[in-house]
This record gives structure tokens, sequence and C-alpha cells, in this order.
């Protein structure tokens, strides 16, 4: 029986070369089939893929489904113009201050890893700054309105071990500014200054804006897919797949880079998912070295801490502690995370802040994630 | 000798036979629905407007005072909105 699940993931990997699937049906699908996948497609952000399909009439469908197809995308790339809009606003009020940044994500995969902005669709804006210049970003952004969604552990913490502050703007939209790509862990091998000194152009209206070179925008693409949610975005998911055959990383750099900042299990975890979601095979140098990597124990306690059953702050603080380089940053990492603010507590506690502080030592006590 | 092109700080998306901008004077998107989309694609570069006329008239196999007659007013209306501009 053809779900609206696999025809989801059929989708997710429709024009990558080397995908090579026969559509999956040679009928246009039953209605409440179609209603399912066209939900899942909104909810993944595959709507451009989708399109892409049905226009190569590789998925046969009714007119009734082209023209939801159709209205599908067409609130994407909406939604995706207002956001390049909202990019440019932003751009110019960083410019001014003469702040640094780097566009990452949604808009900078949607630029530079495909052929067509329009196939990767989007929902919200995410900046990276330098350490040095990420609380005057902060200070800028909310002099214009935007608020912090969630309250940091403690400002100094947030300075010097924070992955970054989800703002909403005055009309509702969020906008991610990052001063890492992975809280804990996995970040504190990143070369932060690498990340900048890695980077391209490329053209959004009227100006240039700059985003994560080839290599480092990939690793950035495996962290997000590999850590991002235990059940995997198709469309994360889908950026590694991209970026992989896109033509423009030299694997042998990006494979440095991985054994550098330690991110061999990582990369291996999202080269599995490209295998496993998306029904794509094996692909270059870099598939060959890690799609057999087996990662030691501190890495899979490291990735199970993010989508593990035991994802508490707690687990992530306990994971990193193997990735801090020198007894008193580990001191100054404990101390810090161990005495989280108030409003952070009660920001991520659903109930009262003594539950999750009670779930957080319970987590440490009945041992690490799995 | 009118010559027609993109708005530089229009921002716009192709999605399936339509095309959707975006400019930084509106807050609302415009859809180009199939033939304004062709026309958009025709002012990737910029064009003279008699040059417009042309391919128009070829690509749809119209009448050519029935594209002068329609496309004026088109781009006079893309004009306002900021989309695209003239030299």
């Amino acid at each position: 029986v053809l779900t609206a699940e696999a025809l989801a993931r059929w989708v997710a990997g429709y024009g990558l070369p080397g995908h090579g699937l026969p559509s999956p049906t040679e009928e246009p699908v039953a209605d409440t089939v179609w209603a399912a996948l066209l939900r899942l497609v909104v909810n993944q952000r595959l709507a451009g893929h989708l399109l892409a399909a049905i226009d190569a009439e590789a998925l046969p469908v009714s007119e009734e489904q082209r023209a939801a197809a159709e209205e599908a995308h067409l609130t994407a790339c909406c939604i995706a113009l207002a956001l390049d809009q909202r990019l440019l606003d932003t751009a110019a009020l960083l410019d001014e201050a003469g702040v640094d940044f780097l566009v990452l994500k949604g808009t900078a995969h949607a630029h530079l890893a495909y052929p067509d902005p329009a196939l990767r669709s989007y929902h919200d804006i995410d900046l990276l700054f330098p350490t040095d210049r990420y609380e005057e970003a902060l200070r800028l952004l909310h002099d214009v309105g935007h608020e912090r969604r969630f309250a940091p552990v403690r400002p100094a913490f947030d300075r010097r071990f924070g992955k970054g502050a989800t703002l909403v703007s005055p009309e509702g939209g969020e906008l991610d500014i990052h001063r890492n790509l992975v809280f804990g862990t996995f970040g504190f091998t990143i070369d932060l200054d690498e990340l900048f000194r890695s980077a391209v152009s490329f053209q959004l209206g009227d100006r240039q804006l700059r985003a994560l070179g080839p290599e480092t925008r990939l690793l950035h693409a495996c962290y997000h897919a590999a850590l991002g949610d235990p059940v995997p975005r198709y469309n994360s998911v889908r950026d590694v797949a991209q970026m992989l055959r896109a033509g423009d990383v030299d694997p042998q750099w990006f494979l440095e880079l991985a054994d550098r900042w330690e991110a061999r299990a990582v990369v291996a975890r999202a080269l599995s998912l490209c295998r496993n979601h998306l029904a794509v095979g094996s692909h270059g140098p870099i598939d060959a070295a890690l799609c057999d990597y087996v990662p030691e124990s501190h890495e899979r306690r490291a990735i199970a801490s993010y989508v593990g059953t035991n994802q508490h702050f707690s687990a992530k603080v306990r994971a990193s502690l193997p990735f801090i380089e020198g007894m008193g940053d580990k001191v100054a990492f404990l101390l810090a995370a161990g005495a989280p603010s108030r409003e952070f507590v009660r920001g991520r506690a659903s109930g009262s802040g003594l539950i999750w502080i009670g779930r957080g030592v319970r987590s440490l006590i009945s041992g690490r994630a799995r | 000798v009118i010559t027609w092109a993109r708005g530089p700080r229009t921002l716009w998306r192709r999605t399936g036979t339509r095309v959707v901008l975006l400019n930084c004077q509106h807050e609302d998107p415009m859809v180009l629905d199939d033939v304004g989309a062709v026309i958009w694609e025709l002012l990737g570069e910029p064009i003279a407007e008699v040059a417009l006329v042309d391919r128009l008239t070829t690509v749809f196999e119209a009448d050519r005072s029935a594209v002068v007659e329609h496309l004026e007013p088109f781009l006079s209306e893309l004009a306002a909105a900021g989309a695209v501009t003239s030299c």
C-alpha cells in the first residue's frame, strides 16, 4: 500500500542525481493519501520538490491535486520572499553598525546549494555573528523591537558557551542569531574563526550577502540533520544530499575539517540518514570515507543527548565534558551550566521549574543519554 | 527607445507557470500568471520595448497591435509598483 509517508520520502529525494527511483505510482493517488501527503510536504518544507516532480510528469496527479500543490508552493514562495526582504532590512541595520555576520541554513542553502531557490522553502532567518560582536548584535536587534523567546542560561554563559538565541520580531517572525553552530558537545571543537574565513557571497536583491563556504556549510547541514530533531526533517537530510552532489565541496578539505572538528560521527550519521530517508545510494569520496565510521562512546553519548531518549540540558552538559580541552574550561562550563537563571528554568519547564531541575538531576543520576 | 529591466531590489520566485514578486515598496507580493511570467523571464536582461513586443508576438503568435495594447499598461503597473525600471 502506497502511504503518504513513502510518497513524501520519494518527493524529498526527487531531482537528486542518483535518486533514479521510478515514480511510485502510475495513477494519481487517492484524495485521502494526497491530503496526508500535502500536509507532510508543507510541514517538511518540500513544496518546491513536489511541484518540480509534478511539472516533470514524474508524479501523476489530478487537476485538483496539481492546483493544491501549486497553491502550497506559492504560499511557501511568499513566505520565503517576505523573509528575504526582512533579511535585507536586517542586513542594512547591521551594516550601518559595522557588525559582520553570515547567513545560515535555509536562506543560504536556497541561494547557494539549489539550482533554483524556489526549490528550498524556509520559515525563519538564521544569522551567525563573531563571538565578540554577538552581544552588540543582540542589542541592536533588541533596539528595533526583537525580543528573546527564551532567557539565557546566564548572560556570561551565553557569551562564552552559548549557541545563540531565538528572537521574535515585532511582526512575530523568528530570527535565530548564533555564535556557534551547535550547543555544547561538538560545538566546542568547531573553529569559529574558520567559519568566517570560509565565507562566500550570494546575491539577494540588490546586494551581496555572505554565507558559510561550501565545506563549512555542508558540515553545518550535517550537524543540523544529525542533531536537529530525533526524527530528522526530510528537508534537512535533503540539504546534505544536495550539497554532496552540488560539485563545489572539496572532499579532502571537508574531511580534514570534519576530523579537526571531531565531527566524523555527526557526518557519518547524516550520511546514513541520506541513504535511509531519501533512498539514495552512497555518493562520492566523503561517503566512501565515512560510511563505515564507528563512533566512539563519547561521540555516541553526545549524539544521543540531542536525539536520544534523554535530551535534557543536563545530559548535553555531561556529554560535553570530553569535548572541552583543559580542566579550567571544564570547571568553568560546569559551574556556569550548573546555576541557570530562574528565567531560563521557567522558559524550559512546562510545569514548575523545580520539576525541570529534578528531571535534570535524575538524568545525571540515571545515567547517560542513550 | 524605451528599455525595460527588472527592478534591482525586486525579489522573486518562479512557481509552476507563475512568478511571484516582492518589492520593498510594497508589503504584499504580486503574482504574475502565464503571460506575465513570460514577460518577467524576458526582462531577465534589459530589453528594448520594441524587442519585447517582437518576442511576445512570436512566442504567443499574437497580433502585434494586441500585444502593444496589453503590454503598455502591464509594464506601467509593474513600474508603479517598483518591480521594473525603464530608461
